[in-house]
């Protein structure tokens, strides 16, 4: 009884989560260009973040932010409901990412033969008292391309291995191995900042 | 694996780094670029008509004199297609699936409407522009099938703009749907 209670609830959530914005979608599907800013204003902050640390560059990042909405419009008759709409629309505005730092020649299958055990503890931890939300964010844009990538896409946008090895064409190891390199590199970052501070203060 | 400190710390403030704020350039060109037509020069029935006819006249002028040296030799448009571009099967079946569709949706809006006559002669047209491949002359035949699919992309332009003005005037499709049957 409980089990067939927790999947009746699990398939209303699941099906709550797939529909929304249901109506919105089908009126954008229609060409409704008052839906579609609507679409774009619930969505496009929370995408230009995403361009913004894939990129690298407001410019660039409002171009594929631009590019990767232009695709949804046009791609939407191809959404069928099995996701949400919003991962729907992130998936293509990393794709639109990805292929903007394929045209700086980041090839992420280079990635591949960097790939090894990391021990994750053999630097200092930055201090926690020192974190801060800008201080991250600018350690972030001190790494190289394929790090910062790799840490945005598991830590910021919720994908997991397997996905951004999908997404970027790379082993789902080569994905963990980045992942813990880009962790380290962005602590050591992070440590060197608060040094900083610490010498000014 | 177990969270460490850098991790919580980003996972509790995840919010925090949505913050900054795209400009509003950002939609104007997206709804520029979505209000575009998909060919660059505006399209009408009377400039499409003058264009399939003036090419029409050069096939028929350009097939006639070929036509006095190689004495009627090409007979299957289809192999002359085959051989000259592989390709145009494929982007055939593609085009004529597009415009199937658009002519569904606008059948929708306007079952009798004056659109399927105009679908028809352009219809008339290429089935003249495949005959013309039987007697071009040799050379001219790569011309023809990129007119053929020229043919295709402005079909699919006309009946998009018609269908966006359907969409614009009559917001409301009608529930029937056309019997009749227009080829592709």
């Amino acid at each position: 009884m409980r089990g067939n209670l927790a999947l009746e609830t699990y398939k209303i959530v699941k099906l709550d989560y797939v529909n929304t914005h249901r109506d919105l979608v089908e009126k954008c599907k229609r060409g409704d260009r008052q839906s579609q800013f609507e679409l774009y204003r619930l969505y496009s902050k929370s995408m230009y973040n995403v361009c913004l640390r894939m990129v690298k560059d407001e410019f660039e990042a409002e171009d594929v932010l631009q590019n990767a909405f232009l695709d949804v419009f046009t791609k939407l008759n191809t959404f069928k409901f099995e996701s949400a709409i919003g991962a729907w629309i992130k998936r293509i505005v990393i794709n639109n990412c990805i292929n903007a730092l394929k045209k700086r020649r980041l090839q992420f299958s280079e990635l591949e033969d960097k790939h090894g055990n990391i021990q994750d503890d053999s630097h200092q931890d930055p201090a926690a008292e020192g974190l801060s939300v800008e201080a991250v964010k600018r350690a972030l844009f001190e790494l190289p391309d394929g790090y910062r990538v790799v840490f945005s896409l598991y830590m910021l946008e919720g994908y997991d291995h397997q996905e951004i090895g999908e997404v970027l064409g790379i082993s789902e190891a080569t994905s963990k191995s980045q992942y813990s390199r880009a962790k380290q590199r962005l602590k050591d970052i992070l440590t060197q900042q608060n040094l900083g501070l610490y010498k000014r203060s | 694996m177990q969270r460490d400190e850098l991790e919580n710390f980003v996972l509790d403030k995840r919010e925090a780094f949505d913050d900054a704020i795209p400009s509003l350039k950002v939609w104007a060109d997206i709804d520029r670029a979505l209000n575009k037509p998909s060919v660059s020069q505006p399209l009408t029935f009377q400039r499409f008509f003058k264009v399939a006819a003036a090419v029409a006249v050069i096939l028929v002028v350009g097939g006639f004199g070929g036509s006095m040296i190689t004495r009627w030799q090409k007979a299957d448009p289809l192999a002359i297609i085959e051989k000259v571009n592989p390709e145009y099967p494929e982007l055939e079946q593609y085009y004529r699936q597009q415009i199937s569709t658009k002519v569904q949706q606008l059948a929708r809006y306007e079952p009798n409407g004056t659109f399927m006559s105009d679908m028809k002669k352009m219809d008339k047209v290429m089935a003249e522009l495949k005959e013309e491949l039987r007697v071009a002359p040799k050379g001219q035949e790569e011309e023809i099938i990129a007119t053929m699919i020229q043919t295709y992309q402005t079909k699919v332009a006309i009946l998009e703009r018609v269908l966006e003005q359907m969409r614009t005037s009559k917001p409301q499709p009608k529930k029937t749907t056309s019997n009749e049957e227009v080829s592709l």
